[in-house]
Parts: structure tokens; sequence; C-alpha cells
């Protein structure tokens, strides 16, 4: 039987500028997770995510298309996942949050980012630990604009 | 739930918001034990209920293996086409085969990985009922560790020749079997 999914859990959007975001208490009743963010950074730092406020266990993978090259990068012990590039302006980035509420497996992400004035990149992520996922903390080093908007929905699976 | 703003936002959505959906989860499998393949079938029975395309999410580990691969309707010939475009962390590539299956994951995490990593993807199947147009698969997915072992993610292209509906999916690791904790959720969009 089919099962009705993608539900929205939450959402926020900025009245004024702001430099951090929480989801809390996250049911655990889905399966996956998917954050989107229509955002824009007011100067060039980049955006990043830490799961139940924990800073440590994260390594990740990106590659990014900037108009001229390919590029590539990886971090393996990093107190957060960067889930979007330094630079001014407008981006969109939609992560992927696979088995968050698993307890036998480590939270794995998947991500891809548009930054129309600067790249288009993918990348995958991973929290080495095995607790579920109950938080999502976002912070900028930069300055979300008004208008910023964050989703949280819900994948049964 | 609620967002907790440390500025000043606007939140909506306080808990699943009544509506109605054309993104339904159809089916997952959990493996339990070592199994060669997952095939998913009978899917025309989706397309009689109104889904155009397929959306399979998963999370996988293998024993030996470091790709996934998908094959359509149990075609084991050199009728798939796929692009690929990958990196590591050092290296971007890309590159380009006619061959017997498409890949849909790339660093697949396996017996070199460290406990409980699994590897990830989303891929999408257009238009999977068609019969005047090949098939046509899109998947982003990928792994990393902590050592740099096995780390890398891919964005691949695939299409079946053929103009079949479909009406069957196999997911495989290029060796060797998958492994306990491996999932794989199929979902239909009409």
């Amino acid at each position: 039987m089919p099962t009705p999914t993608y539900d929205l859990i939450s959402s926020a959007s900025l009245i004024t500028t702001s430099k951090s975001l929480d989801f809390t208490g996250i049911p655990g009743t889905y399966r996956d997770l998917i954050l989107v963010i229509q955002a824009s950074h007011d100067n060039a730092n980049n955006s990043k995510m830490r799961f139940n406020n924990n800073n440590s266990g994260y390594s990740r993978v990106i590659m990014t298309g900037t108009g001229t090259s390919a590029q590539t990068g990886a971090t393996t012990t990093d107190t957060e996942l960067p889930i979007a590039s330094s630079n001014v302006g407008d981006f969109l980035c939609i992560v992927h949050i696979f088995d968050y509420a698993q307890t036998d497996k480590h939270t794995t992400v998947v991500a891809r980012n548009n930054y129309p004035t600067k790249e288009v990149d993918a990348r995958v992520g991973r929290w080495a630990n095995t607790a579920a996922v109950t938080q999502i903390n976002l912070f900028t080093n930069s300055t979300w604009g008004a208008g910023s908007s964050f989703y949280l929905y819900g994948i049964a699976g | 739930m609620s967002p907790i703003p440390l500025g000043i936002f606007a939140v909506s959505g306080a808990g699943p918001a009544p509506v109605i959906n054309d993104f339904d989860l159809l089916e997952t499998t959990l493996i339990s034990s070592n199994t060669a393949s997952v095939t998913f079938s009978s899917l025309d029975s989706y397309a009689s209920a109104g889904y155009k395309h397929f959306q399979i999410r998963g999370t996988v580990r293998g024993d030996d293996g470091n790709t996934l691969w998908m094959r359509l309707n149990g075609d084991t010939g050199a009728n798939y086409s796929r692009h690929q475009l990958t990196a590591t962390g050092s290296t971007v590539s890309s590159s380009f085969s006619s061959t017997t299956r498409m890949n849909v994951c790339f660093a697949m995490a396996n017996s070199g990985n460290n406990t409980n990593v699994f590897s990830a993807f989303v891929a999408d199947i257009l238009d999977f009922s068609s019969s005047n147009k090949n098939t046509t698969v899109r998947s982003l997915g990928g792994n990393t560790q902590q050592t740099g072992f096995n780390t890398a993610l891919g964005l691949f292209s695939g299409v079946w020749r053929n103009t079949s509906a479909i009406t069957s999916i196999t997911l495989l690791p290029d060796t060797g079997n998958l492994v306990s904790g491996t999932r794989f959720s199929l979902y239909g969009v009409k």
C-alpha cells in the first residue's frame, strides 16, 4: 500500500538577518530527512551544519564546477559539515540526510548546492556517530539575509 | 517541533502538514543477511496506479564491491550507456561507457570501511512506463571515511537503450554481496 510522504516537518523564513537556526525535537518516525535552504550570504563565508549540537566526527568530499574548472576537496576529521560555499549572494541548497534515526549506522548526507554567481557543486558527508539525529544546527560565519528560508521534510522509508 | 531561531524568523509547520502528496513510498527492502542483488518487480502495477516516475533512495554497504549497479527488466546485455562525473577529494574524473548496467552509487562502503559506514544515494528513473522513449536514470551518491579510504562521490547519467516499459529494477554490487543493514526504498511520483 503506497504511503504518502515528503511531509513538511517545519520551516522558517527570516524577517531580518541571522547567523544560526536550530531544528530541534525532530521526530524519529521518518527514514530520511530533506533540508531545503534558499538563502543569501552577505559576505564570503559558507554555511555549515551539525547534528545534535555535536562538534566532532564529520567528514565530507565535494565536487565543484566554477565555469572555468572542475575541483574537488575532502576533509576527514572536521567539526561540522559545510553545506554551502563561501560567496556573497543567493544560493539554493538541498541536503538529503539518510537513516537519521537508525542507531546502527552513521548518518550520511548527500547534497546539491547551486550558487549561480559562483559555482555548482555536489557533496557527500558523514557524521561518524550512531546516535539518532534529533536536532540539526545550522550556522554561518556570514549572515543570512532577510527572506532566507529553511524547510525540513520527512521521508518515510 | 519548531525551529529555534537565534534571529527573527517567521516560523510555520508545527507538525506534519495535512496535505495531499504525490510522492509516495511504494516499497522498502532492508537486507538482513548477505544478498547478491535486490529486485523490485511487478512495477507495471504502479503505472496502472498513475505513477509516472520512480525515485530510489538507499544506504548501501557491500562485502567487497565499491560500485552499485542498476539493471532494468533483467536485461544483462550491453544495452546501457552511462556518463559519470566523479571526485575523490584530490581528482575529478569523467567517463563514458556503453555497457551492461548503469552506475548509481560510487565509493560503496565495504569491508575496508569502518563499522557502521554506509554509502548513500538518490536515483531518479523518469517516465518508467513510457513505451516510446528509452528509459533514463540520474543518480548522485558516495561515501566518506575518516582515513580517506573509499572517499568519493559520483554524479551519474544512464540510459537503457530500450523503449519497453519498466517492470523490474535490479540493484547489485560490482562484485560480492550487499550486506546486512543495506536499505533500498522505492518511491512513486505522480
